[in-house]
Parts: C-alpha cells; sequence; structure tokens
C-alpha cells in the first residue's frame, strides 16, 4: 500500500513545491529592547484581538496593524485565526459598538508601522518574512 | 402607519447625520493639530420584514409597541447609530453613542445608547463609568449592532425579553491568564434610564437598581461563560395592572388582598440567569446559550429560554441555521373571589394580565450572511415560529384567531463606517 502511495506524494509534492516557495511566511515582529524572545500563537491572538495586552517580560503590547488592503494584513490574519478581512471587522464592530476594547493603531504605510515598532518599546507587527530589517525581532513566525 | 415610521427614521437619520457632519469638521480641525484623537465611527441597518399570519405582530423585542405582520415593513430592525471616541491618553478613553431605532414610543427618536469614560490602568484590569452597554446574557451588549453578528437580528426567543440595552453607573473588568487560556470576570452596577411599552402606558425602569457579574473563560477558538444580574424594580406596573390591583385591594376579600400583593412589581426583584458556549475559529462559528429570567413578582411569569446558532463560511458568504425555544411558566394567583357580578369581571382581567407574559414556542432559522463588500453585509433569514396559541409574550395586536405559529422572512444590509 505504502510503496504504492510514495510515487503518488512525490508528484503532488512536485506539483505543490512552486506554490509553497512562492508563498512567504509572515512574522511578528517587536523592538529588541521589549526583552521578548518568542511570543505563542495565544499571546498573539490575545494582543491583536484585544482580549490581553501584555508582552511576557511584563511590558504592554501595543499591536499595530498594516494598512487594509495589504496583502500581509489578510494573510497575518488568516493564518493565525482562519478568519478573513469581513470576519475581523465583524469581530471588532462588536467590540468598539460596546464600548470595549480599541482595535490595533492602523498604520497608513507599512514604513509607518516598523517605525512605530522601532520607536516604541511595546509596539508589535507582522510583515513579511523577507521585509525584516536588523532593528527588528522576530517573535513569531506564521508559515504557510 | 409604516410611511409615518419610515418619517420619523429618516428625521431620525436627518439629525444623525448633522451630528457625523458635525463631529467630521470637528475630527478634521483635530486632525491639523496632528491628533488621532478623536474617531468618529457608526453603524447601521436597512431591513425588511414581514410574517405570513396577519394574526399578531412579531416584535424583536420588549421594548418595541409594535411589530411586522403580513406585509414588508423596515419598522423593526432598522436602525442607525453614531460613536464618538476621544482617547484622553493610552489609559483613558471617553465614548459617546447616540442610536435612532425604533423604540417605545413608537418612533425613531434618537437615544443616548452610551456616555462613558473608561479607566484601564493595566492589561489586567478595566473600569468604565458612566452609560454603559449592559451584557447581562452573552453578546447582550451588541444586540443593535447588525454588522457584528450573524443572524439579521439577535435570537427573539431569546434575547427579546432582555429589555435592558445600558444602565447609569460602571462596571470593572479583570482579566487573568490561567493555563492556557483567559479567565475574564465582570462586575456592573447601575440603575437603569429605559421604559418598556406596556399595554396602552409604559412600564418605567428608570431609577431601578441593576447589578450583575460574569466569568467567562477563552481558551482558542472556545468561550464559556455563566453571568448573574438583579434588577430591583423601583416603579410598579401601569394599568391594567394597577386598576386591577385597587378592584382586588377594593373587594376587601383578603385572598384578594394577597394576589394584590403578588402582582406588585415595585419592591421586587427580577434575576438573570445565564450560561453560553461560542466556537469561533476558521470559517466555522458555533453559539450556544440558556438563559432563566426569574422574578418576584407574580405579574411576569418566570421564562426559559436556550438557542443555538451554527454559520460556516463558503468564500464571502456564510449560511447558518438556527434553533431556540422558550418556555415561561404558568402564573398561579387566584383571586378567591366568587366568578359571579364584579368577581367575575377581576377575575377575567386577572386571568388576562397573568397571561400576558406567556410564551410557550421554538423557532428554526436559516439564512445567509454576505460580505459582499468592505464594511457591508447583506443579509436574508427566514424563521419559522411554532408555538402555542397563548405563546403571546413576544407578539403585539394578537386577535383570538392568532395560532402560534408564523413565519418571518428578512433582509438586511448592515454597514458600518
Amino acid at each position: 500500500m505504502m510503496r504504492r502511495m510514495l510515487p503518488r506524494l512525490f508528484v503532488l509534492l512536485a506539483v505543490l513545491m512552486p506554490v509553497l516557495a512562492h508563498a512567504e511566511s509572515i512574522v511578528v515582529v517587536a523592538n529588541p529592547a521589549a526583552g521578548v524572545d518568542t511570543l505563542s500563537r495565544n499571546d498573539v491572538i490575545n494582543i491583536f484581538l484585544g482580549s490581553f495586552r501584555q508582552l511576557p517580560s511584563g511590558i504592554a503590547a501595543l499591536p499595530i496593524d498594516l494598512p487594509p488592503g495589504h496583502p500581509a494584513r489578510a494573510e497575518f490574519y488568516r493564518l493565525l485565526v482562519g478568519k478573513n478581512q469581513a470576519e475581523i471587522n465583524t469581530y471588532w464592530a462588536r467590540l468598539i459598538f460596546s464600548g470595549k476594547t480599541r482595535p490595533p493603531i492602523q498604520a497608513e504605510r507599512v514604513e509607518d508601522a516598523l517605525s512605530m515598532v522601532q520607536g516604541s518599546v511595546g509596539a508589535i507587527t507582522y510583515l513579511e518574512r523577507s521585509k525584516v530589517s536588523g532593528k527588528l525581532k522576530i517573535v513569531f513566525e506564521l508559515a504557510q | 402607519m409604516m410611511i409615518k415610521k419610515c418619517g420619523d427614521f429618516l428625521r431620525a437619520s436627518a439629525c444623525l447625520v448633522a451630528l457625523v457632519s458635525a463631529s467630521t469638521i470637528a475630527a478634521a480641525q483635530d486632525d491639523e493639530a496632528g491628533s488621532a484623537a478623536f474617531s468618529l465611527r457608526g453603524f447601521g441597518t436597512a431591513a425588511l420584514a414581514r410574517s405570513t399570519n396577519g394574526q399578531a405582530e412579531v416584535a424583536r423585542d420588549l421594548l418595541q409597541p409594535r411589530g411586522v405582520s403580513n406585509h414588508w415593513s423596515g419598522k423593526i430592525d432598522s436602525n442607525l447609530g453614531v460613536q464618538a471616541n476621544y482617547l484622553a491618553s493610552e489609559k483613558i478613553e471617553a465614548v459617546v453613542q447616540a442610536v435612532s431605532r425604533y423604540n417605545y414610543k413608537g418612533n425613531f427618536s434618537p437615544e443616548l445608547t452610551e456616555a462613558l469614560l473608561k479607566f484601564d490602568p493595566n492589561p489586567f484590569l478595566s473600569l468604565r463609568g458612566g452609560r454603559v452597554s449592559t451584557d447581562f446574557f452573552m453578546h447582550g451588549d451588541s444586540r443593535l449592532i447588525g454588522y457584528s453578528q450573524l443572524a439579521v437580528r439577535p435570537n427573539m426567543d431569546f434575547y427579546s425579553s432582555l429589555a435592558v440595552s445600558y444602565l447609569d453607573g460602571g462596571d470593572v473588568q479583570v482579566t487573568v491568564p490561567v493555563g492556557e487560556g483567559l479567565l475574564r470576570g465582570k462586575g456592573y452596577y447601575g440603575f437603569l434610564a429605559e421604559k418598556l411599552p406596556f399595554a396602552d402606558g409604559n412600564l418605567n425602569l428608570r431609577g431601578s437598581r441593576a447589578s450583575g457579574a460574569y466569568l467567562d473563560y477563552q481558551q482558542g477558538a472556545w468561550q464559556w461563560r455563566g453571568g448573574l444580574a438583579r434588577i430591583s424594580f423601583k416603579h410598579s406596573m401601569p394599568a391594567p395592572v394597577g386598576s386591577l390591583q385597587s378592584a382586588l385591594i377594593e373587594s376587601g376579600v383578603s385572598s384578594a388582598q394577597q394576589a394584590a400583593s403578588d402582582l406588585e412589581l415595585q419592591g421586587t426583584d427580577a434575576r438573570y440567569y445565564s450560561l453560553g458556549v461560542v466556537y469561533d475559529r476558521g470559517p466555522l462559528l458555533v453559539q450556544m446559550m440558556l438563559g432563566r429570567l426569574s422574578y418576584e413578582s407574580e405579574a411576569i411569569q418566570d421564562q426559559n429560554s436556550g438557542m443555538f446558532l451554527a454559520g460556516y463560511r463558503i468564500g464571502e458568504i456564510k449560511p447558518f441555521v438556527g434553533y431556540s425555544r422558550t418556555k415561561s411558566d404558568a402564573s398561579h394567583v387566584a383571586s378567591g373571589l366568587p366568578n359571579t357580578g364584579s368577581g367575575a369581571q377581576i377575575n377575567a382581567e386577572l386571568a388576562s394580565v397573568l397571561a400576558e407574559s406567556h410564551a410557550d414556542q421554538h423557532t428554526y432559522s436559516i439564512g445567509l450572511r454576505w460580505d459582499f463588500r468592505r464594511d457591508m453585509a447583506f443579509k436574508f433569514q427566514a424563521d419559522a415560529i411554532r408555538g402555542k396559541s397563548d405563546s403571546i409574550y413576544n407578539f403585539r395586536q394578537e386577535t383570538s384567531r392568532w395560532d402560534g405559529k408564523t413565519n418571518v422572512f428578512t433582509l438586511a444590509l448592515d454597514f458600518v463606517f
């Protein structure tokens, strides 16, 4: 059974390889001075969805979203909680209009998000792995 | 009648739009000063609904004096809300919200639904004071925000008797990481400010004390919640209950006077018990809730309700199915007066008052939500309400031919801005 399956698996992998290689992972980046090595998936969900905004080092977390329509933004939430942008907006509508939690700060450009992370010790954002510069610390990776 | 209602809604909407424009100018000036501390947002629903049974009108909740029957109407679900947030610092925020919806007065005059100051000294603690939204039941504080919900409206069997939208007071919320999840406790205290339509008058809740708490645990895609709330009524029921009480007392018979006392609302409590579970991850959303409303006064029947809702997203379309059930416990109050002459009349009035809050029905729902563009969703829903003929609590203007069964069809456009 296995011997018959294996060649098929290789064919499947060969077909999928270009797709897999093209899709880039999304990483969550923090200020190196935040004192955080890694975040768990739950930490990232709690910070970006507003249920508990504290870094494991005890510093208050300040999440920053990329501009609406940025491909990394949709990809981030899809990989994190399996939700599309409409579902994320629906979630925030409930919390904002019942006077509860604020959504992440929305950066107007990717560069603004990155400079906010560099300029504020608790700030965190996300972007494609290839775009991370040396001044940011990767604390979580969402693989494709 | 419907045209008049629409006229009211348009006038109220125009007022809110004027408020938006004024605030937008203020926001623009704020932006020029280099500050993004002020934000203005809103939400709304434009919906049409109708039922298939002309013998009773279906109301969305106890706050609505009339409902919809077998003609299309935009009355019960359409609304418009505007909210201004001002972030004074990282930890202090002010929120003001006004909503125009079909209300107890039978028009769309806007009301202040939130006016609060929020102070979050650290990630564990959140304090709010002022006019705050209430969540006696899970998601009870977002009932007016159609866009935030999967279905066209909060389940009527479960939420419709939850008449309170906000209280003037405050709440404290504590969040602590426990295990892999988050444990959250919230307590609130304050005074109600709303009125409910009742017969030809209003039941005044203004000044009634409300307090409550819930405990909530969230882990991964799951969220569990158990809650308790209490209302201590400050006012009595209006006529016809008030006049019935007077007649019972004036009869001079002690059992009748006891019945009058059993019907008294003033100085008694209502208690709300609730359990809720939500699974929300990826394309799947499942909600299950159980609730019980218990009244010390015999004027309103105790009620047990439950609901289930499940939706699964395919592309941008999320079809859903739901089931709910509500049943109230019949009140047993007897006047002890003979069924002749004025006694018969009093007994008939007593039976009518006791029957007014009776509910015994279940509802099957099916529908879909289509997020066709950013910040907008189109919804369609069909509800099959199957109840006994004496199930009248959620209905208005029921005739003697009402059989407790109707279907409700709703088309809705929800938006946020």
